[in-house]
């Protein structure tokens, strides 16, 4: 039997301190800090389809996100998520509209419940081939999978000649990207974004696989000392190899949806997406190095993410800012993970003298 | 020094140059074949040309590339169409020309994605006595020789649609055009000629309704899904915006599927027009999806820039300006233009601008036509929607 006391110690949800409860409300904390200055900002988003909505929008990039916190907790990282996004939309555009040529808004190939699942499966595969080449040739999963980024998007270019595919829609299609309306009274009516709900239920998928199976534990023990994991009869190799295919299969259920959205697969689906699931993971608590964070954690950093980007809009901030302020809130993340796990020396040293003091 | 470490350096570089290879098209064996099959149709001699969309990325330049595709393919014409993978790519581009003219072409025609840098593939086009063409481009650059500059009047199309949008909202809150109220949010496209062109000229057609009032403009960037994610927010913030206006069909597109989404009705509660006439957008038209779209026919453009390039192989003089037509469509007229009724052919005009001011030349008689078009189109769409 296994020795479990270097699996425990990398997991962090069983140990209580302070220090730990801050860190982890953090990420809620700022998230309730931006919807009430949203809020107070403008009125149009007081509403709630207004609130709604950014939730829908979250999902696509929290779908995402789900597949990196895997990838991160085991100390990798998935750079290639944006093509894959853009790649499984184009498969299963082509797959409906039965051409990889750009033209009218049809459907002449394969029924839309079966080429979606088909495009999903494939970008799993593809998931999981990176997670062979990282693990058997030993390579940094940053070199692979900023490779399969390349490679993913010249099949994407190449099987659409860079143009975009656009498919006639049905009420499958309609299904996956629509909305459930609800109606409280005459005047309240409002309708849940099927790509939210959709969102909530994977989180809560990946938390049970975390939290409550084999694979999750050795997800953590890995992120938290691989040797040490290996040691104990982990395997490794399985284990990496099922989490990169995670995150290809979540990365191809967001393309899909982004393709049934606009009706159009296209390569440049899901430009930006690898940054920014990078950053939610990141600000929802997980550390870059693995070992530590969470699911949940990371749902909360995808909706900061998006009411950032929702807050720019509704505040009509000039569009070429956009990139700058999304990006100082990246490296504003990065720089709290690393202060908050205290690895920044000359801030430790101030206030552990003020503390003495 | 680990044992992999030079597979996974080839890798890398493996990596980098994927990325640095443009899209190349690989239509020459296409063309060669298809010119070979009807080489009874072929008059004169063959040639070899070069055509450069901005990017594939808009159903557009597509239907461009591929009237130019057909036209040179009937001619026995060998014809080589590169582009960049994104519209953005303005150095891409011009190293293209380059690399096309180092290949021999005989005439190069482009959508310059950016004019100034394309000056530079302009003047290695005339070092080399390479007829240099711009099509989907009727502005003179400030430097190098163009042969002939082939497209429409951007400001006189978008002051159409201006005029038309006047006519939607009358109808559908029972005014006089020049009465009329309502919501219009631009999607612009990426900052440029273009973008400039269409927004004021819209704004011109719009100032014979002066009660309409534009609500909000924001870029798209010429793409569906920033079309779509502006429009959520533009309808959150006003939830009764009338009338999308994209200065491109694909923003409009993702405008009224977002808006679509959000369980507003189209032709209803809310119109989508825009420019372009894609096949996509007339798929959308016949679907009951969209509004309207000013037709350009991008395909016979395409065509027209071959035919010209023709033209001039044979000692015919050029215009300067060759404008092609364009006609509002919406699902009164959709068959009329995809059969090609609405084509009047090119007619040479004169250049466009970035001044803010209409171009010259364009007809003001051509824009009551419209408008009269208009009319007629919108009261049967409005009918059709009442009988659903």
């Amino acid at each position: 039997m296994a020795t479990t006391f270097s699996v425990e110690s990398s997991h962090d949800a069983r140990r209580f301190n302070v220090g730990r409860l801050l860190a982890n409300s953090g990420p809620l904390l700022i998230l309730v800090l931006l919807f009430v200055l949203l809020f107070i900002a403008a009125p149009s988003f007081r509403r709630p389809m207004s609130i709604l909505l950014v939730g829908g929008q979250a999902a696509f990039i929290g779908i995402v996100a789900i597949g990196q916190t895997a990838v991160i907790l085991t100390g990798g990282i998935d750079l290639s998520v944006e093509a894959m996004v853009g790649f499984s939309s184009v498969v299963a555009a082509i797959l409906i509209s039965g051409t990889n040529q750009s033209g009218g808004q049809i459907a002449g190939g394969i029924p839309s419940w079966a080429a979606i699942p088909i495009a999903i499966l494939v970008g799993a595969l593809i998931g999981a081939l990176q997670g062979v080449v990282i693990t058997s040739l030993n390579i940094s999963p940053f070199i692979v999978t900023l490779g399969f980024l390349s490679i993913l998007t010249g099949a994407a270019l190449t099987l659409t000649n860079g143009s975009p595919i656009n498919i006639k829609n049905d009420p499958f299609i309609d299904f996956l990207s629509g909305s459930i309306p609800v109606e409280l009274n005459e005047t309240t009516r409002f309708a849940i974004p099927i790509p939210l709900l959709l969102m909530v239920v994977l989180y809560a998928v990946m938390w049970l696989i975390m939290r409550h199976t084999k694979l999750g534990r050795y997800t953590y023990a890995i992120g938290g000392n691989e040797t040490a994991a290996r040691l104990s009869g982990v395997n490794v190799t399985r284990t990496k190899i099922l989490v990169y295919g995670m995150s290809g299969l979540l990365a191809s259920i967001s393309g899909v949806i982004v393709m049934g959205y606009l009706q159009t697969g296209a390569y440049q689906n899901g430009t930006d997406y690898t940054l920014t699931s990078v950053a939610a993971v990141v600000i929802g608590g997980t550390a870059l190095a693995g070992g530590a964070g969470g699911v949940w954690g990371t749902l909360i950093g995808a909706f900061i993410m998006q009411l950032v980007r929702a807050a720019l809009l509704y505040l009509e901030v000039p569009p070429n800012a956009h990139k700058i302020v999304i990006g100082v809130i990246i490296v504003l993340a990065v720089a709290l993970d690393v202060i908050r796990r205290g690895e920044v020396s000359w801030l430790r040293r101030m206030f552990r003298s003020h503390a003495a003091s | 020094m680990r044992k992999f470490s030079l597979l996974s350096f080839v890798l890398l570089i493996a990596a980098i140059a994927l990325s640095s290879t443009g899209v190349q098209a690989s239509q020459n064996a296409q063309a060669t074949m298809a010119a070979t099959m009807s080489g009874t149709k072929a008059m004169g001699k063959s040639h070899y040309v070069a055509f450069l969309p901005p990017a594939f990325t808009s159903p557009f330049h597509v239907a461009m590339a591929d009237g130019a595709k057909a036209r040179a393919a009937e001619l026995g014409w060998k014809i080589d169409v590169q582009a960049p993978a994104s519209e953005g790519d303005f150095a891409g581009q011009v190293a293209l020309v380059q690399q096309l003219l180092e290949k021999g072409v005989e005439a190069v025609s482009a959508n310059p994605i950016q004019v100034e840098a394309m000056v530079t593939g302009v003047k290695a086009a005339n070092a080399k006595n390479v007829p240099f063409f711009m099509h989907n481009f009727i502005t003179p650059i400030k430097e190098g020789k163009v042969a002939s500059y082939i497209g429409y009047d951007q400001w006189g199309g978008a002051e159409k649609l201006g005029a038309y949008t006047c006519q939607l909202l009358a109808k559908k809150y029972n005014t006089t055009a020049a009465a009329a109220k309502g919501k219009v949010y631009i999607l612009l496209g990426i900052d440029s000629i273009f973008s400039h062109r269409r927004t004021q000229g819209y704004k011109a057609g719009l100032a014979a309704c002066p009660a309409v009032t534009v609500v909000g403009e924001q870029t798209a960037e010429w793409l569906r899904e920033k079309g779509a994610n502006v429009a959520t927010a533009a309808l959150q913030k006003t939830p009764d915006i009338d009338v999308f206006y994209g200065n491109s069909d694909e923003m409009a597109i993702g405008a009224a599927l977002a808006a679509d989404k959000l369980g507003l009705k189209i032709n209803k509660d809310f119109f989508a027009i825009a420019i372009d006439g894609n096949k996509p957008t007339l798929d959308l038209i016949q679907q009951g999806k969209f509004t309207a779209t000013l037709g350009v026919d991008p395909t016979r453009m395409g065509v027209t820039v071959i035919d010209a390039m023709n033209d001039l192989f044979n000692g015919k003089t050029l215009p300067q300006f060759l404008l092609t037509p364009s006609t509002i469509v919406d699902s009164t007229n959709i068959n009329d233009y995809i059969a090609g009724k609405t084509w009047s052919g090119a007619v040479s005009g004169s250049a466009e601008e970035d001044n803010g001011k209409a171009t010259v030349g364009s007809a003001g008689a051509a824009t009551m036509a419209a408008t009269m078009s208009g009319t007629k189109a919108i009261a049967a769409t409005m009918a059709a929607t009442a009988t659903k």
